[in-house]
């Protein structure tokens, strides 16, 4: 009996594994690719059948409707994003409705319950919750105006304002920066520590190679992935293991773990960059590098377009480094030469004199 | 002799699944159940109070996001579809003696193999739907099944298996939307891509009747709705049923009585984890989700959906209201940040309730014991089994 029932378990084994390789070879993951956006530029669109802004939907008060896929009270970048809508609600006398730690999964029910609430302005924290975008063109959220940061990865579309960063200008300069301070040190190992191994952080640790690489070509960087953003006791082993390897200059480019980490790296004396806010005000920790690419320091703008009533949907707005005021990188301490060459960095940046794309696939590999 | 092997948890396992299986007690128990729902509503209501919100606009702000118009019934239908599926699921296995906890993984793989299928068969029209979900109840009923089969070779406990294989389910799922080989989504341009599939194409999708915003009835809650009726009937009318229920009330008198303890055991596990999946498909494929697969899609409808069976005390037809519930709980919770309730409070209140409805049972037993220990040793003789029985 046992015998006849392993022989059965190996043929359900064996039909299983020869259905699973017919299936995959009927059609490719290309196949069911979402097509590339369209070009839409800086074209503007009719925003459709809505009221004046900032009373979007007509019925007499202002409510902003913020949703965020991570912990909104990390003290960092997620937490940015919450706090300029806050700030800026409260002293206009507008109701804001926020939601933290939005699982993905969950972005298009999360929006469509913001547009029952009858909210005037849907502002995703990050480009991760992009499925909620589909809510946009439905009945229900047809009074609402949209705000959505992007990495140049989602369509435009009429109902929505993309606000564009390139990270690979800000990591481009972050890492510039980490290059410029270990050059003054007389040093070349720098370190960077991230959360999981996954296409973003895989593309900050090569725009960051590539700009220490700018500075000191044979520099080299140690890269930790933790798994984890957010947990605190990882990043500080990470940090360590860093510290022990001589590294002098480390990013740590967490969520909730950055602050953790960088009181470790306090304590050893090594410089730290900061993961999107500006930080060169904080004493513990302290940080050397403000790296500024905060949602929150892009969505305070469109807010202010937002209570003008110029918040225009089917526009992309696109952040440019060394022209706009975000995103930037700034030194904490007074450093005036390498004050100088950083500027100058981004100024050559924003003059477009080079292509940041181009330097990191160069020297970030 | 020694016990058969059912796949069964041995000791504790089996006492805890004895609760959830409807027995007569008289009014105690169901007068114990209702001061239980009471305290539970109590102590939400302080615990909102104490986080700075108001109890009578939190309870508004449910109602408006689940009942409160055809779109709000729409999203609690949505939410309740693939709840209902996985519970009616741990039904069938907390039937046969077995606790299958690791619905969450199983509705992980059930989504993962109608993703792959619905998005590397190369099919248009309404077979592809067909085949998606079939392919969801195989692969988690196959998933579920490895747990019996570890217990039946090794002698691995099925609750300890069952929950370990959903962080298994978790990684793997991860590695699937990792991979651009397998099913991580195309890269578009230069933007950086997510730990996502593709959209599922349009064939792959559940149609409704209604559209939103209106009152839409999702393919999904048909398929829950008729899976709990089968499975009710199929348990309560049927000879398979009666012995499911007799191996889960005594395996060695059902061995005795010749049932394949064996197989029926481990039909019941595979089962089970085919409904899950079928929840994953259903998470996948209907408008609830963004229908991709994305790594946190099971959005613990795996561990919900078992709560719902734990409250409706493993009987199918009774799953379907508590699904509702459950379903009002998920789809309000998301109108609870206007109140300035942080939204995981709904969790909390989910939790309260569940106390609520099972402990009641086990309250009654004590009391029937303490009222039995007080009298002679005979009598104490005569009342043990009752309590025992409502224990075990």
């Amino acid at each position: 009996m046992a015998g006849n029932y392993r022989a059965g378990t190996a043929a359900g084994a064996m039909i299983a594994c020869f259905g699973a390789i017919a299936l995959t070879g009927c059609a490719s993951n290309d196949a069911t690719a979402v097509k590339a956006p369209a070009a839409a530029g800086d074209s503007t669109a009719d925003a459709g059948g809505q009221a004046g802004q900032p009373d979007v939907n007509g019925d007499g008060k202002v409510v902003i409707g913020v949703l965020s896929p991570g912990d909104i009270n990390d003290g960092g970048y997620y937490q940015s994003f919450v706090d300029t809508a806050e700030k800026f609600a409260t002293s206009q006398g507008w109701t804001l409705i926020k939601r933290g730690s939005v699982n993905t999964s969950d972005a298009l029910n999360a929006a469509r319950a913001l547009c029952q609430q009858k909210v005037d302005l849907i502002a995703l924290g990050a480009s991760e919750l992009r499925d909620a975008i589909p809510a946009s063109e439905e009945p229900v959220c047809g009074n609402t105006a949209w705000y959505v940061p992007s990495s140049d990865n989602i369509p435009q579309t009429p109902k929505i304002m993309l606000s564009v960063d390139d990270a690979n200008q800000s990591l481009l300069a972050a890492g510039y920066a980490a290059g410029l301070l270990l050059e003054e040190r007389g040093d070349k190992k720098a370190g960077f520590i991230t959360g999981p191994e996954v296409d973003f952080t895989q593309s900050a640790v090569r725009a960051y190679r590539a700009g220490i690489r700018l500075v000191l070509p044979d520099a080299t960087v140690v890269t930790t992935f933790t798994g984890d953003l957010n947990d605190s006791a990882k990043a500080k082993e990470a940090m360590q293991a860093q510290i022990s390897q001589g590294v002098k200059v480390v990013y740590p480019y967490l969520g909730g773990a950055t602050n953790a980490a960088t009181e470790l790296a306090n304590s050893a004396g090594v410089y730290t960059l900061t993961p999107g806010t500006d930080q060169c005000a904080s004493t513990k920790p302290k940080f050397d590098v403000s790296v500024m690419f905060s949602p929150g320091d892009y969505f305070a703008s469109a807010l202010e377009s937002f209570a003008e009533g110029k918040l225009q949907m089917g526009v992309k707005k696109v952040w440019q480094l060394g022209v706009d005021p975000y995103p930037t990188v700034r030194l904490c301490d007074d450093k005036p030469e390498v004050k100088k060459k950083l500027d100058a960095f981004m100024a050559d940046v924003g003059a477009k004199k080079f292509d940041p794309a181009a330097e990191v696939k160069r020297l970030g590999s | 002799m020694t016990a058969p092997s059912t796949g069964a948890p041995p000791g504790t396992g089996r006492r805890l699944l004895g609760l959830l299986t409807p027995r007569p007690y008289g009014w105690p128990t169901p007068v114990a159940t209702a001061v239980g729902v009471v305290v539970a509503l109590a102590l939400s209501s302080a615990l909102i109070t104490l986080t700075g919100g108001s109890p009578s606009a939190s309870v508004q702000a449910l109602f408006q996001g689940s009942m409160a118009d055809w779109t709000a019934w729409s999203s609690t239908l949505l939410y309740a579809a693939p709840l209902l599926l996985v519970a009616v699921g741990a039904c069938v296995s907390a039937r046969s003696g077995s606790f299958n906890i690791g619905q969450e993984g199983q509705v992980l793989i059930g989504a993962l193999a109608a993703a792959w299928v619905g998005l590397r068969l190369a099919i248009n029209g309404p077979v592809l739907i067909v085949i998606m979900l079939l392919a969801a109840a195989l692969a988690a009923g196959a998933w579920a099944g490895l747990s019996s089969l570890m217990h039946r070779l090794r002698g691995v406990n099925v609750v300890v298996s069952t929950m370990l294989m959903t962080f298994v389910a978790q990684q793997v799922v991860a590695y699937a939307v990792n991979m651009p080989w397998l099913l991580q989504e195309s890269r578009v341009g230069n933007a950086p891509v997510s730990p996502q599939s593709n959209p599922l194409p349009p064939s792959g999708l559940l149609g409704s009747f209604g559209e939103y915003p209106g009152l839409q009835i999702n393919g999904g809650l048909i398929l829950a709705v008729a899976a709990a009726v089968v499975i009710a009937v199929a348990i309560t009318r049927t000879p398979w049923g009666f012995r499911l229920t007799m191996l889960g009330r005594n395996p060695l008198a059902a061995k005795h009585a010749g049932v394949r303890v064996n197989a029926l055991g481990g039909a019941a596990l595979a089962i089970s984890g085919a409904l899950a999946g079928l929840a994953g498909a259903v998470l996948l494929a209907s408008p609830v989700g963004v229908n991709r697969l994305q790594p946190g899609m099971a959005m613990n409808i795996g561990w919900d959906g078992l709560l719902v069976a734990l409250v409706a005390r493993n009987r199918p037809l009774a799953a379907m209201p508590v699904a509702l519930l459950f379903g009002v709980l998920r789809s309000g919770g998301g109108f609870l940040a206007a109140t300035g309730v942080p939204s995981f409070l709904v969790d909390v209140v989910k939790a309260l309730l569940v106390l609520a409805f099972v402990a009641p049972p086990v309250v009654v037993a004590l009391a029937r014991r303490r009222r039995s220990g007080g009298r002679t040793a005979g009598a104490r003789q005569e009342a043990a089994p009752v309590a025992e029985e409502a224990i075990a």
